[in-house]
């Protein structure tokens, strides 16, 4: 079945830049939080995520490589959403979005 | 933090990627009490370190596996519609339950799933054997075994009871924050005739699903402790990534007799929980 070669080599690179990324990110920021002194360890809020990298918080790098990691289930169901469109397969084009769906939902009523 | 803790996360997180590669789990039964009970940290962070974990055990071994085609793509994004949902009905009604007797109640499903694994064999079926709602939906797969070359095309039975049963785990999971690999893979290859690599292998792919909704709910929080999350989540990735390559020099019946053990150690703990000797699982 040609359909499941090209499923499985598109969702397989999805999720390979997924774990590079997020292990590259988080590894960094906790080898860069043992030698750099003078921020803490705890959360930064997300809205200045991207100014605490850039003023050089490790801890900022981590959390980053996190929300990559999180990120990238949710790519991989988009990217069988896409695959299921273009093979016009409309039964599975339903199930995607209901996984898409539920996660939202529960995300929405704070579950 | 000292060395010393780092270190004990790492491998903590190591020992789940590994088994929860092989087995198709999460690993959050490894995570979570060696975070609380061996290295004294809280329940909450815990919770929240085991949830990066678990996705990080499902992204890392499921690169490999849909590589090369042990994941049942399809079968796996049915089956998430009725995990998810189970998930959320779970969680709406947990309140109402009594959890000691739901835990109990869990075991007792373990204890029968752990007697199918140790005594029975694998049944698995060519798609054209299939009559009936096999032919309704379609989830048939193929992969090559590298352990002796061969290649497995399977069809895949009794989807609706499949459904119905991942719908019953996303509730235990909802319920009681276990469970999501645990019964997942003995339905999909019990009940629903997958072979074990590719049940436990789909069950991987399937678990980063389940554990997303909670993410995303921990991160907008703030309930995460990064650098706790971040060893967690490393120590697993690469666990996973060393364990979904042992697959290939395993067979199938070692897989589901190492299954079967893990299954009955959990339902030890699920009855420890239920009789309130326990409370970190």
């Amino acid at each position: 079945m040609p359909s499941q070669e090209r499923m499985n080599r598109v969702i397989h690179k999805v999720l390979l830049v997924g774990v590079v990324a997020s292990m590259t990110l988080i590894g960094a920021g906790l080898i860069l939080s043992i030698f750099s002194d003078g921020h803490s360890d705890d959360w930064v809020e997300l809205g200045s995520l991207w100014g605490s990298i850039m003023q050089g918080n490790p801890i900022a790098l981590v959390e980053l490589g996190l929300l990559v990691l999180i990120a990238t289930p949710l790519l991989r169901i988009i990217t069988a959403l896409v695959l299921f469109t273009a093979e016009r397969d409309y039964r599975f084009i339903l199930i995607s979005l209901v996984v898409l769906g539920m996660v939202s939902l529960a995300v929405i009523i704070d579950i | 933090m000292d060395a010393m803790t780092a270190v004990g996360i790492l491998l903590v997180a190591l020992v789940a990627g590994v088994l929860g590669a092989l087995l198709g789990l999460g690993g959050g039964i490894i995570v979570i009490p060696g975070l609380t009970l061996a290295l004294g940290f809280g329940m909450q962070e815990a919770i929240g370190a085991s949830l990066m974990g678990v996705i990080a055990s499902s992204t890392g071994a499921a690169v490999r596996y849909v590589h090369q085609g042990y994941v049942n793509v399809r079968l796996g994004m049915l089956l998430e519609t009725a995990t998810t949902t189970g998930a959320i009905l779970g969680a709406l009604v947990a309140v109402y339950l009594d959890q000691d007797w739901l835990a109990i109640l869990f075991a007792g499903v373990l204890l029968y799933s752990a007697y199918h694994m140790l005594t029975k064999r694998e049944r698995v079926y060519r798609p054209e054997e299939l009559q009936g709602e096999a032919q309704v939906l379609d989830l048939s797969c193929t992969y090559v075994d590298p352990k002796d070359g061969q290649e497995v095309c399977y069809g895949v039975r009794r989807y609706r009871t499949g459904l119905l049963a991942s719908l019953g785990a996303g509730g235990l999971s909802g319920l009681l924050g276990v469970g999501g690999g645990v019964i997942k893979v003995p339905v999909m290859n019990a009940c629903m005739c997958v072979p074990m690599k590719a049940a436990t292998a789909t069950s991987n792919f399937m678990i980063g699903v389940t554990a997303l909704a909670g993410a995303i709910i921990y991160v907008r929080y703030g309930y995460i402790e990064p650098v706790l999350a971040g060893l967690t989540a490393l120590g697993v990735l690469v666990g996973a990534v060393a364990g979904s390559r042992l697959v290939n020099y395993t067979g199938g019946r070692s897989l589901r007799i190492i299954f079967g053990v893990v299954l009955l150690l959990v339902a030890m703990l699920m009855v420890l929980k239920g009789l309130g000797l326990l409370e970190v699982v």
